[in-house]
């Protein structure tokens, strides 16, 4: 077993987040709700990483209005990546709290 | 004079300069890297020389053609199988579905948005932004890319 901490980077913390508060999302909604932290050119390597750590999983979404045209894909985040996700956000505020640094700050 | 112009248009649609246009969007990337590298001293006057026409042909020539092209009906599935072409040459067919394929659906799903709404300028804007996205994504993809990404770090990391 792998008992390494699986830390998350910043586009990748953001995009769980994004995927745990609004359940399944297009890349380009993702891009959008973001506010410029993700960008076009990145967004679909990163889900692609994230992917095959098992963090995320994808389905293609067939077009309907028109129905022509590569179709697109939708993605949601799985069990183990909530509970990465879970454990950055703990990580973090731990990090952040006066606990942390032993009432120094 | 009409006659040299019709020739220029002839050439602008042409796939050698499509394809010129994304060798240039390639070294401006290239340049760009180089000049990150070299944080402290700007590279010399050629390189900026370069790098300035590189920007504006890219601009240019790359957006321009995809414009021209989507005037036409068949258009998108010809771009995105000459864009993708190049993709399948140098990936696995898994980052193609991933990665690329993804892009081109949201590079249709934003053109098309904007051709219906009428929108001539953010449809243009929509073929330079996409491109550019392409090329980034192909850039993260390579192994080139992971290479200098990984020397950047180590540059920036053994900085005083």
């Amino acid at each position: 077993m792998n008992n390494e901490f699986p830390k998350l980077s910043s586009k990748e913390f953001k995009i769980l987040q994004l995927l745990i508060s609004s359940g399944e999302m297009f890349g380009l909604e993702m891009i959008e709700s973001s506010e410029g932290e993700l960008k076009r050119g990145t967004i679909y390597v990163t889900l692609q990483r994230m992917g095959d750590k098992g963090y995320v999983e994808s389905r293609e979404e067939p077009r309907t209005h028109p129905e022509i045209g590569i179709p697109r894909r939708k993605y949601s985040a799985t069990g183990l990546g909530e509970k990465v996700f879970q454990t950055n956000l703990k990580a973090q505020e731990f990090f952040n709290s006066d606990l942390a640094w032993g009432g120094i700050i | 004079m009409g006659n040299i112009i019709k020739k220029l248009d002839e050439f602008r649609s042409s796939n050698s300069f499509f394809l010129f246009g994304f060798l240039n969007s390639f070294f401006v990337i290239c340049f760009s890297i180089k000049q990150l590298i070299y944080i402290d001293r700007f590279i010399t006057n050629f390189y900026l020389v370069f790098f300035l026409l590189g920007g504006i042909l890219s601009f240019w020539g790359f957006g321009e053609i995809i414009l021209r092209r989507l005037n036409n009906e068949d258009y998108f599935l010809i771009s995105s199988n000459n864009f993708l072409k190049i993709a399948d040459f140098v990936f696995t067919q898994k980052t193609r579905k991933e990665v690329f394929e993804p892009i081109f659906a949201d590079w249709q799903e934003e053109y098309f948005e904007a051709l219906f709404k009428k929108e001539i300028g953010k449809a243009r804007w929509v073929n330079v932004r996409y491109t550019y996205a392409f090329v980034a994504a192909m850039w993260m993809k390579s192994p080139i890319g992971d290479l200098i990404e990984f020397v950047i770090k180590i540059i920036k990391i053994a900085k005083p």
